[in-house]
């Protein structure tokens, strides 16, 4: 007993250590006293040079290594840091610890102003777009009179903290590593935190991540203004340190190599940032010769570690919990009745009644029956094409409705319209009395809408239980304040997210699977992941896209079940469906479409029987034929 | 004193110079949907390829304008070769994989690039030979032009006019064109995609040297690190015109080289990347396809 609970601990401590203000400071001190101790004042000055590569090189890993955006103009932070926290001192004689907020305030502006009309749109604007800002703010620094144009801001004035003058190599050193201790800690928090987690699977696919209900735009920015916020603390670290600041210390260059030092840190990792900056202001005062080739180097050391890396070139470093933990937790809400789960886990539970669920039983839903989703004469047109026409649809609480209908038919562009993937062009989408029609995707999804995709989609470089937790975003009750300000709440309340994503995919039979990669998992496999991921959103209306596609008859008839216990847990469930069998079995109703407009509704065997469904099937019979209606053949 | 018609004459060349770069970036864009940063480099190889030549004896001992065309052929093959080598060996294993690496590996060329032609030839810049046709001067209406204005702009015109025509009326063209909108779609009818993605390097690389060695001659000087910057305005003029379409990279090209020229012509010459990469920005929020281009806020 004592072993296990001292080996707990020890997995505590190597949990908590990296986002611990006094474990970090600790070391940045020991560090300085290192230096005080062994370090000539030339060495000093060099580590403060890595003090601030580093902190830089951790501001842009949040933007490129969480998030897996290119920030080319990253220099562009550093500066307007250094050039507001010198401004303060020269020209408003404000003290220099007071100019750090300042600093932070005014870069986080900028990258809103700049991130916001970017991150819209491809993500590759981005690097133009901030190449374009780091040019900007370089060239207003180098021809604007109030900042000294190109001869730079000076005298800066020594920061000053009770009476404690910062003049001295060394105790620039002690100032410079406990920025950067703060900086490590901030980032350690974001990165290993709920938002961490959704930054990463941004990275891998923002557009799923957005249909499981994360702000992907508001993320984005939000990574790209935090890079920021750190820069201007490398600015004002710089500022602190020298005597004058000019355009200069901010070019181009120091972006590219900047992004070098995050690559070869290995995107992602704080302590592979820490190493490559060492290496990369270290390496060439030690050894002189390289001087000239230094940027050579860099280049073709990124070049090979993408070449030969290009898919795995940010390895993933999650820690599971381990599974006992997990399903010790009991889950504060029983989602799907275990006797209804899929072939794999059905045979631990047989004839269970299904329980009543957490599913959010809305008030303002009704008692089954009362329509939940309602689409009024939604159309949709692409440049000409009309992929819906004048659509409607309802589907109540508890109700399977099936969409059938040929290939082309709109089936896909009707579930995007639902989803705020598309924006209709006319009509309108109500959920339980609310006009969704121009919600964007994650809220509609935060509003009870959960989906499956006809390709299955999943994150792939993420583990299976984190594809599934990441959906727990919305409801895990955590905000930026908890990730920056209570590492330890949102450790719990992450357990807690971890061990509802645990239990969901203990439903559907993959808890052994739980620390694999997504990216390994068979086909089938990966269908269920995803039921286990639209579940745990709590959804009142589930749409799956195609869930049958390449089952055996066996899984089919497990899935029809399922169907029918979720939809008796109150949920309403719309089934894009191709296997009529399956359609049959497990939808109250039927629509069909066809080219975009609804051809027939009603129950399965009245619609399959209408002349028209089948001709929209299977074509139209030609007078040749007709003609041979009593050919015995037949 | 310089009249409108000078700017607006300056403008129109500059602007031809990054209109053909730009042609580059919007071919690769429109088959692959990503940015080779080495691209702007290739110019500054090509102009580097030029430089070798016309120091060639046999090459000097020619009259001027056939010994340009010998080194610009030369600097073409060369540029094109490059431009094959690197998408074989570094790039075509990245594309349709990870945009990330591409847009780091390309960066990281370019400037492996710039420092393998700093290590051969220095640091300092290099000069073209002067030529009669650079100095010469022609004067209509009361207005003087520089010979080599109107043969960079009538040199480009011609170019930009058969890449327009090769993208519509060619059977290659109207792949690329396809491929634009549906790669699925288009590998279904038959395109094959490998080819035409090295058919748009290789179109895309001629045209970054054919900017290099006429870059050369009119400037006069080239140096290791002219094609970064170029590049970039480039790319800017690419994404302002409508990045992927042809017609595009030429007018944003033209823009991007008038609006510099009347910045430097009329306000502080010093401010003038700051308009260019505020227009940038002003674009994109206002109209993010670009002035011709398609939709590219992409939500599925």
């Amino acid at each position: 007993m004592k072993t296990m609970s001292l080996a707990r601990s020890r997995q505590h401590i190597a949990d908590t250590w990296p986002t611990s203000v006094p474990a970090i400071l600790a070391l940045a001190v020991a560090g300085v006293a290192l230096l005080n101790a062994y370090g000539s004042d030339y060495v000093t000055t060099v580590a403060i040079g890595v003090a601030t590569y580093a902190v830089l090189g951790l501001g842009l890993n949040v933007v490129m290594g969480y998030t897996g955006l290119l920030d080319m103009g990253y220099a562009a932070f550093f500066a307007i840091g250094a050039y507001t926290s010198a401004i303060c001192g020269v020209h408003l004689g404000l003290d220099f610890f007071l100019s750090i907020p300042i600093a932070i305030a005014v870069t986080g502006l900028a990258g809103v102003i700049i991130g916001y009309p970017t991150l819209r749109l491809r993500p590759d604007y981005l690097a133009i777009v901030t190449i374009g800002f780091g040019e900007l703010v370089r060239t207003v620094a180098n021809n604007w009179d109030y900042v000294g144009a190109s001869r730079g801001l000076y005298p800066l004035p020594i920061p000053e903290l009770f009476g404690f003058e910062f003049h001295s190599p060394i105790r620039q050193a002690l100032l410079a590593f406990v920025l950067l201790a703060v900086a490590v800690v901030v980032v350690n928090r974001l990165g290993r935190s709920h938002i961490g987690r959704a930054w990463r699977a941004i990275r891998d696919d923002d557009f799923v991540t957005e249909s499981v209900g994360l702000p992907t735009l508001r993320l984005k920015i939000g990574a790209y203004v935090a890079g920021g916020a750190v820069g201007a603390l490398a600015g004002a670290i710089f500022a602190a340190r020298s005597v004058a600041i000019d355009p200069t210390n901010f070019e181009l260059m120091l972006s590219v190599q900047l992004i070098m030092v995050v690559v070869l840190g290995g995107l992602g990792s704080t302590v592979g940032v820490l190493g490559a900056s060492l290496v990369f202001v270290a390496l060439p005062e030690i050894l002189r010769s390289i001087q000239d080739y230094r940027l050579l180097v860099f280049s073709i050391a990124v070049i090979v570690l993408i070449e030969l890396r290009p898919r795995g070139l940010v390895p993933e470093r999650t820690t599971i919990p381990p599974a006992a933990a997990l399903a010790a937790t009991p889950p504060p809400r029983t989602v799907v009745p275990a006797a209804t789960a899929p072939p794999a886990a059905a045979g631990t539970a047989v004839a269970t009644p299904p329980r009543a669920t957490g599913l959010r039983p809305d008030p303002a839903d009704g008692p089954a029956g009362t329509p939940l989703l309602q689409v009024r004469a939604v159309s949709k047109r692409f440049a000409g094409l009309v992929a819906l026409d004048s659509v409607d649809l309802t589907v109540a609480a508890g109700q399977v409705i099936g969409i059938i209908g040929p290939n082309g038919a709109g089936k896909s562009t009707l579930v995007n319209a639902i989803t705020g993937v598309h924006r209709c062009t006319s009509g309108e989408v109500v959920l339980g009395g609310r006009n969704i029609t121009r919600l964007a995707p994650h809220r509609i999804a935060r509003l009870g809408v959960s989906r499956s995709f006809q390709s299955t989609r999943l994150i792939d470089q993420m583990t299976v239980l984190d594809n599934v937790t990441v959906a727990a975003y919305a409801t895990s009750g955590l905000g930026l304040r908890d990730a920056l300000f209570a590492p330890g709440r949102v450790r719990r309340r992450d357990f807690v997210s971890s061990a509802r994503a645990w239990h969901q995919l203990d439903q559907v039979g993959l808890a052994d699977a739980a620390a694999r990669q997504a990216s390994e998992l068979s086909y089938a496999d990966r269908r269920r992941v995803e039921f286990a991921r639209a579940m745990i959103m709590e959804p009142r209306l589930l749409i799956l896209d195609e869930p049958a596609a390449g089952m055996n008859p066996a899984e089919k008839a497990e899935l029809t079940r399922l169907l029918r216990a979720v939809a008796a847990s109150g949920v309403a469930v719309l089934l894009i469906e191709h296997d009529m069998p399956l359609v049959t079995a497990a939808a109250d109703e039927v629509v069909v479409l066809d080219q975009g407009r609804v051809l027939a509704t009603g129950t399965p065997e009245q619609v399959l029987a209408l002349p028209e469904v089948i001709e929209a099937y299977l074509g139209h019979r030609t007078d040749d034929e007709e003609s041979t209606d009593d050919d015995p053949v037949r | 004193m310089e009249t409108l018609a000078q700017v607006l004459i300056i403008g129109f060349t500059v602007g031809s110079f990054y209109a053909l770069v730009a042609l580059g970036y919007t071919m690769v864009y429109g088959i692959v949907r990503l940015i080779n940063f080495a691209h702007g480099d290739l110019v500054m190889v090509a102009s580097f390829i030029g430089w070798v030549m016309l120091q060639q004896a046999w090459i000097r001992d020619m009259p001027a304008l056939p010994g340009i065309i010998v080194a610009a052929g030369v600097s073409i093959v060369g540029t094109a070769l490059l431009s094959l080598t690197l998408l074989r060996f570094l790039y075509a294993r990245l594309i349709g994989r990870s945009t990330l690496g591409f847009l780091l590996v390309t960066l990281s060329v370019a400037f492996a690039l710039e420092e393998i032609v700093k290590l051969v030839f220095g640091a300092r810049e290099q000069s073209y030979p002067n030529y009669a046709l650079a100095t010469e001067t022609i004067t209509v209406a009361g207005v003087t032009f520089a010979g080599m204005d109107l043969v960079v702009i009538g040199l480009a015109g011609v170019l930009m006019a058969g890449m327009i025509w090769f993208a519509q009326r060619t059977m290659t063209g109207a792949a690329m064109r396809a491929l634009a909108i549906d790669h699925d779609a288009a590998r279904l009818m038959g395109i094959n995609v490998n080819v035409l993605i090295a058919a748009a390097f290789v179109i895309g690389a001629a045209l970054a040297a054919v900017t290099g060695v006429l870059s050369g001659v009119y400037y006069g000087r080239i140096s290791f690190d002219m094609g970064f910057a170029l590049g970039l305005k480039a790319f800017t003029a690419a994404v302002v015109g409508g990045i992927g379409n042809i017609g595009g990279a030429v007018l944003g090209g033209l823009v991007i080289g008038v609006l510099e020229a009347v910045v430097q012509g009329y306000l502080a010459g010093a401010w003038s990347d700051a308009f260019i990469f505020g227009a940038l920005i002003l674009v994109l929020y206002i109209r993010p396809q670009g002035i011709l281009g398609e939709r590219v806020a992409v939500r599925a």
